[in-house]
């Protein structure tokens, strides 16, 4: 029972409602924009065929006023909502709203948001649809012997961690057997000193970890597919800076049953629209369940470039009822993609926000070089809100290649005004160990460092 | 009960109107309200290069001009020449099938109820021009 989405209240604002807005445009379908008081001249605005304000420049009041949103979305006549990523995307009660008020809401159901966004349900929920998890358990540990017991089962190197505990207290990374009693019993005394509760658990600590990831599209009909999978390892603070699609430096083994358990989490939930699940993998290639992004994702560009699927016009391809627009052999890789996540930002200050004024801004270009930005000359980067500013992504027909166009593309990438992560990134693609292929989640904060 | 189940039973039901009061707390739904949308819509439209001054300010107490508070149907209780005082209640926006009162933040004569009834109303807009000077 499909249902033709005539006009799209896009939820969020920046680079993604600019996407979305240009999605909508190429299926015929109308777009409302929604914006905050200090958000009025921006290009999602602009570029939408009705605007409305809603609300002052907190976010609290505007972006995530749910009540305003619907309310605009009943006023402008929109029958459907698409949230973007990040604010309310993975909202439950706006999903229900939404429900109640008779407008599409572009995603998965309440339930699937809800049982992935417990991380105790969304666990178990793998382990019973043999979806490999981090080894250990939430269990309070009651005596040294069943810790012992639990951290063999697990394998060395384990994790105590004290239930109660946070800030790094209460926490003990223990490598070998013999150093077992000791540190388990110094993570529960602190935890008790600290938090008044020295009960602990559990868990394997997974090695130098490579962030991986796989996109996977759901529809009505019970149809999951994948499109393959990203490399997302190159963080700082845990925020991705950098990402890739294919992941180099995985074998075809683990890519067939890694995006296979991406199916099968998905399934799990009966999923239905876009949506990520993200793993650990450690340098053996044993992979554990993350947690799963119930939304589009920042990164899904990559995606995009490698496969030729539009992800967006797929979303709202799926909210509207239709089945998924590909089979999963109709899914094609091809070439390698990269995005740079250009934000306003002091590297030399631990990537600290540095909101201010753009004086000048020069866009690359070229074969091969999208730029997904809502930015200009002369706007303002407000401190309200994410430093995101850009996001640049270059493909090629290798990994290699894909390289020599990230770099040229940086190299034409000016801002002037504010800092930005643009010679971050010109610098990571320089180093040898990003050249191999092989880094870790800690390659930033380890292998980095950042030249004058 | 939750006010969204409360919307869900109310849409699936063969009442026309609702109204629940509770101690301080009201509640009026109606059917199909908030699918009023007139003429003098409540979009700004961003193809047109004059930027409408209305949505501009952040200070919503600014000028002698009662703002909408929110987004929503809007809805006059008073007419020109009426005075009004700060605090009175000078018209309803409704959001999501529940009125909401607009309440005047300065005190004047009204000059001119800018938004016809029924018009959808965005965050900020001008609703009600008031002569504050010969109060």
């Amino acid at each position: 029972m499909s249902r033709k989405i005539n006009r799209i209240l896009i939820a969020n604002r920046g680079e993604i409602a600019v996407r979305i807005i240009r999605a909508c445009k190429e299926l015929d379908i109308e777009t409302v924009a929604v914006y905050s008081t200090v958000d009025k001249d921006s290009l999602h605005v602009k570029l939408a065929d009705e605007a409305i304000c809603i609300g002052s420049h907190l976010v609290t009041e505007s972006y995530l006023n749910m009540q305003n949103i619907v309310a605009a979305a009943e006023i402008s006549g929109a029958d459907a909502i698409h949230p973007g990523y990040g604010f309310l995307a993975e909202n439950v009660d706006f999903v229900e709203i939404l429900n109640a008020c008779n407008i599409e809401f572009i995603g998965p159901e309440g339930d699937a948001i809800r049982r992935m966004g417990d991380k105790a349900e969304a666990r178990k929920l793998m382990k019973e649809n043999n979806v490999p998890t981090v080894p250990g358990s939430k269990d309070i540990i009651q005596s040294i012997e069943e810790g012992l017991k639990v951290a063999k089962e697990c394998g060395f190197p384990v994790m105590v961690k004290a239930t109660a505990g946070g800030g790094g207290k209460g926490m003990r990374l223990v490598h070998k057997e013999e150093d077992f009693a000791e540190l388990f019993e110094l993570a529960s005394q602190e935890a008790l000193a600290g938090f008044g509760n020295g009960d602990c658990y559990i868990e394997k600590f997974v090695v130098d970890p490579r962030h991986i990831e796989v996109q996977i599209l759901g529809d009505s009909f019970g149809n999951v597919i994948h499109l393959g999978e990203r490399n997302c390892s190159i963080q700082r603070r845990h925020q991705k800076l950098l990402e890739e699609a294919p992941s180099p430096c995985i074998s075809e083994d683990l890519r067939t049953r890694i995006c296979q358990a991406g199916v099968d989490a998905a399934k799990a939930v009966n999923y239905k629209n876009a949506g990520t699940i993200e793993f650990l993998v450690d340098k053996d290639e044993n992979f554990y369940f993350m947690e799963m992004n119930t939304r589009l994702q920042v990164e899904h560009p990559v995606t995009e470039m490698i496969t030729g699927v539009d992800l967006v016009k797929e979303q709202i391809l799926i909210a509207e009822g239709h089945k998924l627009s590909y089979t999963q052999d109709e899914i094609k890789f091809k070439g390698h993609a990269i995005e740079f996540r250009v934000n306003a930002e002091n590297p030399k200050d631990n990537f600290s926000p540095c909101p201010g004024a753009i004086d000048h801004l020069r866009l690359p270009g070229g074969p091969g070089v999208r730029v997904d930005t809502m930015i200009s000359s002369n706007d303002e980067i407000l401190p309200f809100y994410d430093s995101m500013i850009a996001k640049l992504i270059v493909y090629d027909e290798d990994r290699d290649k894909a390289i020599i166009r990230g770099k040229r593309a940086l190299d034409e990438f000016v801002i002037d005004g504010v800092s930005s992560t643009v010679e971050v990134h010109k610098q990571i693609l320089s180093t040898e160990t990003f050249k191999s292929g092989y880094f870790s989640t800690s390659y930033m904060d380890t292998e980095f460092n950042l030249s004058e | 009960m939750e006010l969204e189940d409360l919307i869900q039973e109310f849409s699936q039901s063969r009442y026309n109107d609702l109204s629940i009061e509770k101690g301080d707390q009201s509640i009026y739904l109606r059917r199909g309200a908030t699918k009023i949308i007139q003429n003098n819509s409540c979009v700004d439209s961003p193809s047109d290069n004059k930027t409408n001054e209305q949505s501009d300010s952040v200070d919503l107490s600014q000028g002698d001009f009662l703002k909408s508070d929110r987004v929503g149907i809007f809805s006059s209780t008073i007419k020109s020449g009426d005075k009004v005082n700060k605090g009175d209640k000078v018209g309803l926006i409704t959001a999501i099938n529940v009125p909401h009162d607009l309440i005047a933040d300065q005190s004047g004569i009204v000059k001119s109820v800018i938004v016809e009834s029924g018009a959808g109303v965005a965050y900020g807009m001008e609703l009600i021009e008031l002569d504050v000077e010969n109060v």
